[in-house]
């Protein structure tokens, strides 16, 4: 019980349910069943990309073009949609190809070429999202066809369709984290990259496959999200990237590489979706969203390593008779 | 007593843009024996590892054999496969793990890793080795020497053969090296071979069958240690006899420049006195840990103390930050050069200056290259600094240069007292003893050197004073020409 309260986790899931605790007791239009249900669904493939940059970050890595290839798989399932042959298999089949082209596109050019992330994925985020602009001319693809609609329906009038999706993949990726090979390599080339060469790890395997991984997601969150909107925007979406770094590292993903867990970036993602919404029902203007974001991302964050050094601080001192 | 050979190394070379690292050198070891391998600085001994490890792959024409049978490692994990761990002196460990996930890592290729089996492979090792730890504890939080445990328990879960030690003991306490000898005598006896690189002759006598001996990437001989002694090792790593000269029964001790008044810092230091006089190099010992860093620190204004009076030239000043320090012409040498002393992708020149920006400037209050260049050619003639390149990057001088531009980039301050951390950890005996005299010449000018040392010959060598530390007080202090080495040690190990 005592490790479960010393984990990162913990702190931040206390935040969530104090804050929610507050807009149920300001607001009663907070803690209604449509208002959770648009919560969770809102954010959901924001919370599918967060699972990718979760893997990411733990390696030591980044991937700003997370929300360009969302929107560059969304333009073209949209348009996809449309085809003759297009249909719920089809298109889902579709949503991991393109997804793990970009994906192995970004991962390719980071791990065989050597070159800092940030630079690969800026230049990417510039480039996926620069195609679809000019394919589309930036029109709205509009009125996409029911049965992909259905994807993101609510079963049973209580159960909408993304927070399962969302549910399975953070399922499948904490195992992948936990149980297989590749997911220790992944914290083993964040924790320390060249024990993890010499430990035989291939760890431009390990790298390439991680951000291969997040454009498959980055994919499916496509298809959620065109889904969820009926419609297609390729200028939608913009900057979202952030959002979805924001919510892995007040998850307690390490932005410096080496841990980082499901269970947290799930807590991150709900945390940064309460605010968003409690803003809403408090009557405040949204304008005030990002100034709240920031001032909750350096005090997750600086609690942390306020913690951290403290924890250090006593592991050096040295015994005085 | 010694087993059969079972791995080979013949006619090994590996050449590098420039450089021939290693040169036709061979190499074999016998099961169950220790075999301590080594040389200078340069020598070719960590190219000889990484070989063995699989990181780096030899010339065409090398031969590693195993049981009779050829073999190549394309990568580490060949080499892992074929039952050869390497413990870097790094560790190469992952801080962000547990204790159990460090050991059991690349245990489990491709099935599902089974975190009960990992738990029980972990204790298995650490208990083989006599170490209790809890195994679910994470390695950051370690001291270095339990992690290097650690490291060991990693390669031995693996059913190594042999098990490749880079300067094992090089951050360990005189303790924790006792602990690590019985450790290998364990190894030994379950038939593990173990390859020992050290710097450290009197440790390579102690633990070594045998002792293979590079010099300039050529193999230069294998011996039974018990057919050689100090000098005849010496000889085999430098072509000619060295041994520390000692350097101070000439003294240059003058009159009193600083004098420490029982100041104390809670978990660090406790009611520390003493004096200092120009011309005299005083040294701090004592094992690691026993809080000598901590209080030579107290003087450069990085660990002020909680109480206690510090005076200089007869005035009690304050140190409470860096800035304080320097304006009080005091200067510090850290231990660890490439963390806190270099920065190691500047030039020489950079790094020699940066530290004096004002007295560079030129006109409109801009750095002025010349006399930038001026003043670094001057330390590098000063200290013999090798190549006398001032625009080659820190990192492509040798280790030996690099304590030297460490030393140089705090003597263009013109410090009346120097603090040197461990001048000579890591670098070769020729480099030691140049490093040495160094600091001998600069008492000549008057300066006083506090000089923090683990090394017993060292300190009686070159100092005049030495002060043994033990959990953060004082516990002796004494002249090192009359001085009883043996009661020094004992003074620090057993406090008696």
């Amino acid at each position: 019980m005592n490790r479960l309260f010393e984990r990162r986790e913990a702190g931040v899931l206390c935040i969530l349910l104090v804050l929610g605790i507050a807009l149920a007791v300001y607001s009663p239009a907070f803690l209604t069943q449509v208002n959770i249900k648009n919560i969770l669904v809102n954010n959901s493939a924001l919370a599918i990309m967060a699972v990718g940059m979760t893997l990411v970050l733990i390696t030591g890595g980044i991937d700003v073009s997370v929300a360009s290839q969302m929107m560059f798989s969304a333009t073209l399932l949209a348009e996809f949609s449309f085809l003759p042959f297009a249909n719920p298999f089809t298109i889902v089949l579709a949503a991991i190809v393109i997804g793990a082209v970009t994906g192995s596109i970004n991962g390719l050019l980071i791990s065989h070429f050597n070159i800092d992330p940030i630079i690969i994925t800026l230049g990417t985020n510039s480039i996926y999202r620069g195609i679809i602009l000019v394919y589309t001319s930036g029109r709205w693809i509009m009125n996409l066809p029911g049965w992909f609609t259905a994807f993101s329906k609510t079963v049973g009038g209580v159960l909408p369709l993304p927070v399962v999706y969302v549910v399975l993949l953070l399922v499948l990726t904490a195992y992948i984290l936990r149980y297989t090979s590749f997911g220790r390599a992944v914290y083993a080339c964040g924790g320390n990259v060249e024990a993890a060469r010499r430990a035989g790890i291939n760890v431009n395997r390990t790298i390439f496959r991680t951000y291969a991984y997040t454009g498959v997601l980055c994919g499916i969150a496509g298809l959620v999200q065109d889904s969820i909107l009926g419609n297609c925007q390729p200028a939608g979406s913009n900057g979202w990237e952030m959002n979805v770094i924001a919510a892995a590292v007040i998850g307690g993903t390490n932005i410096l590489g080496g841990s980082g867990t499901m269970a947290g970036t799930a807590i991150g993602v709900l945390l940064m979706g309460v605010i968003e919404n409690g803003l809403v029902v408090a009557h405040v203007p949204t304008y005030w969203q990002k100034l709240v974001y920031g001032v909750i991302i350096i005090m997750t964050v600086t609690i942390d390593i306020l913690r951290k050094n403290r924890a250090d601080a006593g592991h050096q001192l040295i015994e005085i008779d | 007593m010694h087993g059969d050979t079972f791995l080979r190394l013949d006619h090994i070379s590996m050449t590098f843009p420039g450089i021939k690292a290693l040169d036709d050198v061979h190499l074999d070891i016998r099961e169950g024996e220790v075999h301590a391998l080594i040389g200078e600085n340069g020598a070719g001994k960590s190219t000889l590892i990484k070989i063995l490890s699989g990181v780096q792959q030899p010339d065409p024409g090398s031969q590693i054999t195993i049981d009779g049978r050829q073999v190549q490692f394309q990568n580490a994990n060949d080499s892992i496969q074929a039952g050869i761990n390497a413990i870097y002196q790094d560790l190469s460990l992952f801080p962000n793990l547990t204790v159990a996930e460090n050991i059991t890592l690349g245990q489990f290729k491709n099935k599902k890793i089974d975190w009960k089996e990992s738990d029980s492979i972990a204790a298995e090792a650490l208990g083989r080795m006599g170490v209790r730890l809890d195994p679910h504890q994470l390695l950051g939080n370690l001291s270095v020497a339990k992690q290097q445990l650690i490291a060991i328990a990693r390669a031995i879960s693996f059913h190594s053969r042999l098990l490749i030690m880079d300067e094992p003991t090089a951050s360990l306490s005189f303790s924790e090296v006792e602990t690590l000898y019985s450790i290998i005598e364990k190894l030994k006896q379950e038939n593990i071979a173990v390859l020992f690189i050290s710097h450290k002759l009197d440790e390579v006598f102690q633990v070594s069958d045998r002792i293979t001996v590079l010099r300039d990437g050529k193999f230069i001989g294998c011996e039974d240690t018990a057919r050689l002694d100090n000098n005849s090792l010496v000889s085999m790593m430098v072509g000619r006899s060295v041994t520390y000269i000692a350097l101070n029964a000439q003294s240059n001790v003058g009159e009193k420049i600083l004098e420490v008044k029982n100041i104390s810092k809670k978990g660090n230091y406790k009611d520390i006195s003493f004096a200092l006089h120009k011309g005299e190099i005083l040294a701090f010992t004592g094992l690691v840990g026993a809080g000598r860093s901590e209080t030579v620190k107290a003087l450069f204004g990085l660990n002020t103390p909680e109480s206690g009076e510090i005076w200089l030239d007869g005035k009690k000043v304050e140190l409470r930050s860096v800035p304080q320090a320097l304006r009080n012409k005091i200067a510090f040498i850290p231990e660890d050069r490439h963390a806190e002393g270099l920065v190691l992708n500047m030039s020489m020149r950079d790094n020699l200056t940066i530290s004096v920006l004002r007295n560079i400037l030129g006109r409109g209050g801009l750095i002025d290259n010349n006399k930038a260049d001026e003043l670094s050619e001057r330390y590098v003639s000063i200290l013999s600094i090798r190549p006398s390149q001032i625009e080659k990057p820190a990192k492509d001088f040798s280790g030996g240069n690099q304590q030297k531009i460490a030393i140089a980039k705090w003597l263009v301050t013109e410090p009346d007292i120097l603090i040197i951390d461990e001048p000579t950890h890591g670098v070769d005996i020729a480099a030691k003893t140049e490093i040495h005299k160094l600091l001998k010449d600069l008492t000549k000018t008057g300066m006083a050197i506090i000089m923090v040392s683990s090394e017993w010959q060292e300190v009686f060598a070159v100092s005049d004073r030495v002060i043994v530390m033990r959990h953060g007080r004082i516990v002796h202090e004494e002249n090192t020409v009359t001085g009883n080495q043996e009661l020094m040690m004992k003074k620090a190990i057993l406090g008696v």
